[in-house]
């Protein structure tokens, strides 16, 4: 039987704010953190919109938790968490007294840092976070982890990718406890890139809606604290299933049939113990690709026919922190998980006549919500889903 | 549970080859790697190779090597996986892609599609129609290790039943020089294969209570692969992982 | 029109990193998506970057794309119609 392992603790930044009880509130309220993009010159790139953290944000961040480094990325990284920290002193839980380890998730780490020596102006890079083993180790180091270190780079389906690896290990005995870091940040290098693949909206972006028009990028950090044995009187969800498989159809679109999203959820649910009909909320990749999420309608209609639970997208709200993405939304299942409620996918008005998707327009107060699957897609055809389930039930 | 090597193949500075097999460089009139052609190379088909990045071509090249049969119709393999291991594999495309970006026409959308290292193991999907697991994992010195440990332990506990493990530094700051990349690529089973002596070594975690030397260098597991003798060799512990458990790769003999 | 058809080939070639296509083996009726070269979505996308690089023409429209990209004779038509 496949074991489980539990999320002791999840704390997120994103466009919508630092926390993760003040995103979710921000998610209740309907708030949109895709604006104007501020630090970036407008009219160079496809879009002129983002989820971007205001400056003024990193530069509180970066004094609160007294982090003297400027780099954006390892500023989102320690102050993320920095607020895991303060859940966990609650919980009096010391990770430097566990063997505990870090997976780092993240597409391009701090891209800009090599900017320099890429166009000939250096010979060396700004700082060493454009590595992310580098980056990875440093914020070990900060935190006094000792356990096993790496990072994970499966493009957008990174943080996924990441906590299957981090179950693994916990499953191995290699370590106690297991820290997943999902962090990425605006830069020149991301947005010229989306760009040229024709893939932004110039609007915030519209999961799953018929007028979709493209994905709006975002940036941020999300930080998971797993361990294989729960913490009494928390409640913790578990980890109870999860896998990655590949289209093996494209380099940078989606199959069109869906095939590794199908694998990964069929296995996803085989490993959890679980039917289709058990699944009472999905929480999608929805990007607001035309392709994207016309390949996730073909998916999930075959996994789950006529019977679809609901579905979400969380992009609309502050857009695709793309390596963060799959742990910041995990940590918000265990949001919707705990207080059973599903905030609506922002952005999505009406359905595609092709598409077969029970998305939520408005915020849902279900009377039971005792396990969910996240999924994520990325780049390289790679689709990574998990199940998790309330505690208590498994 | 048993997990065998089942293929072995590998990419450097003198040439390529496999379990069995060696060809220099200057055997098919060429100085390294970044100068061949994919039809120098192998008899199959594979138009895409030339808008491959440095990552990629050594990936699928590494693979191809190992002679897994090309599929059959659209048939997909969903019983194995794709695990790379790359330390900064995507720099050479990231560097090439800054610059495109400053140039007439503007970015390149098919120099972004590889700035992610994980476009790699798509390349080696798409080729061999494989939707099992995949992971691309770095973790500096100790990337190739950790990727072979992985893979393991993801055999040990799953149902998947086949891992292509690639391992390589080809793209990173490592390869100033195209002669410095290297790449290794494996073929690991939990199933023997019907014919026996295709199985080149068995590999099992087992507690390392002995005085034996182990090594984290993939270097040395190629050239123990290499040469066939009846000690085993013993992989470390990847750093931080708390267990006596190590890797005891064997000869079959 | 044949020299910037010559010149179309040569330089579809280097954008696009076709190993062992010379410009003899292109024909500039036949198609360059789906059959014909084979060439896939980001290719087009690449093609659009070597247009506005090598004739200043930006296309914005991927309907526009298309149909300039349908084979080479079409893509030298669209230059002359759209350059300078």
């Amino acid at each position: 039987m496949n074991e489980s392992c539990h999320i002791l603790a999840a704390e997120i930044i994103t466009s919508l704010g630092v926390g993760l009880d003040h995103n979710w509130k921000q998610l209740l309220a309907q708030q949109c953190g895709i604006r104007k993009l501020q630090r970036f010159q407008t009219g160079k790139y496809f879009s002129d919109t983002a989820g971007e953290i205001p400056l003024d944000v990193f530069d509180e961040l970066a004094r609160k938790n007294s982090i003297e480094d400027d780099s954006k990325i390892f500023i989102l990284s320690q102050a993320v968490i920095g607020e895991l920290s303060k859940q966990l002193s609650g919980m009096q839980i010391d990770l430097s007294k566990h063997r505990t380890g870090l997976i780092l998730s993240t597409t391009k780490a701090d891209i800009e840092a090599l900017r320099p020596v890429a166009l000939g102006e250096s010979n060396r890079p700004l700082n060493n976070y454009w590595n992310s083993s580098c980056l990875a180790q440093a914020v070990a180091d900060a935190n006094r982890l000792t356990g096993p270190v790496m990072a994970v780079s499966n493009a957008c389906a990174s943080g996924i990718v990441a906590i299957l690896l981090a179950k693994s290990i916990l499953q191995q005995n290699a370590a106690d406890m297991m820290l997943v870091l999902g962090v990425d940040v605006l830069s020149d290098f991301v947005l010229s890139g989306f760009s040229s693949l024709v893939s932004l909206s110039k609007e915030p972006c519209k999961p799953y809606d018929a007028k979709r028009s493209g994905l709006s990028l975002g940036e941020g950090s999300g930080v998971l604290l797993l361990s294989k044995k729960s913490h009494s009187g928390y409640p913790f969800p578990a980890v109870i299933g999860g896998a990655a498989n590949n289209d093996a159809n494209h380099i940078t679109g989606p199959s069109r049939t869906a095939e590794g999203l199908k694998l990964a959820l069929k296995r996803t649910l085989k490993k959890a113990g679980l039917s289709p009909d058990d699944i009472d909320y999905i929480n999608g990749h929805g990007t607001g690709t035309l392709y994207n999420d016309a390949m996730e309608s073909k998916g999930i209609s075959f996994i789950f026919g006529h019977k679809s639970p609901p579905i979400t997208s969380m992009k609309g709200y502050f857009g695709h922190t793309l390596g963060a993405a799959g742990v910041i939304e995990t940590a918000l299942c265990t949001k919707i998980l705990n207080e059973t409620i599903v905030p609506s996918s922002l952005g999505f008005d009406v359905l595609d006549m092709e598409d077969h998707l029970n998305v939520a327009k408005s915020t849902l107060r279900l009377k039971k919500l005792n396990n969910l699957i996240t999924f994520k897609c990325g780049f390289g055809g790679i689709n990574a889903a998990i199940a998790l389930q309330k505690k208590g039930l498994s | 549970m048993k997990i065998y090597i089942t293929a072995f193949a590998y990419i450097n500075s003198r040439g390529f080859g496999g379990y069995a097999k060696h060809t220099n460089w200057t055997d098919i009139g060429v100085d390294n790697f970044n100068q061949c052609q994919w039809k120098q190379l192998f008899n199959s088909a594979f138009d895409r190779f030339g808008r491959l990045d440095s990552l990629s071509k050594h990936v699928v090249a590494a693979v191809e090597l190992l002679g897994i049969p090309m599929p059959c119709n659209d048939m997909k393999d969903n019983e194995t996986a794709v695990y790379i291991g790359t330390e900064l594999g995507s720099y050479e495309v990231d560097k090439l892609f800054y610059k495109s970006i400053t140039q007439p026409g503007g970015a390149s959308p098919k120099l972004f599609s590889y700035t992610l290292p994980s476009t790699a193991i798509g390349e080696v999907a798409m080729r061999y129609n494989v939707t099992g697991p995949n992971l691309c994992i770095s973790a500096g010195e100790l990337t190739g290790l950790v990727a072979l440990w992985e893979s393991a332990a993801m055999l040990r506990s799953e149902e998947i039943t086949r891992c292509i493990t690639v391992i390589s530094n080809a793209g990173s700051p490592d390869c100033d020089s195209a002669s410095e990349s290297s790449s290794y690529a494996l073929l690991l089973s939990t199933k023997l294969p019907e014919n026996t002596h295709k199985v080149i070594c068995s590999v099992n975690f087992d507690d390392h209570e002995h005085n034996c030397p182990a090594v984290s260098d993939i270097q040395k597991l190629y050239d123990y692969i290499k040469k066939p003798q009846q000690e085993a060799l013993w992989l470390a512990t990847p750093k931080g992982y708390n267990t006596k458990n190590r890797l005891r790769i064997e000869h079959r003999g | 029109m044949e020299q910037l058809i010559d010149q179309l080939k040569v330089q579809i070639i280097e954008a696009l990193n076709l190993e062992d296509v010379s410009p003899e083996d292109i024909d500039p009726q036949e198609p360059l998506f789906g059959e014909g070269l084979g060439l896939d979505s980001i290719d087009a996308l690449e093609l659009v970057v070597m247009t506005e690089k090598h004739y200043g023409i930006r296309i914005t429209d991927m309907e526009v794309g298309r149909k300039a990209f349908a084979n080479i004779n079409a893509l030298s038509e669209f230059i002359l119609e759209n350059k300078g």
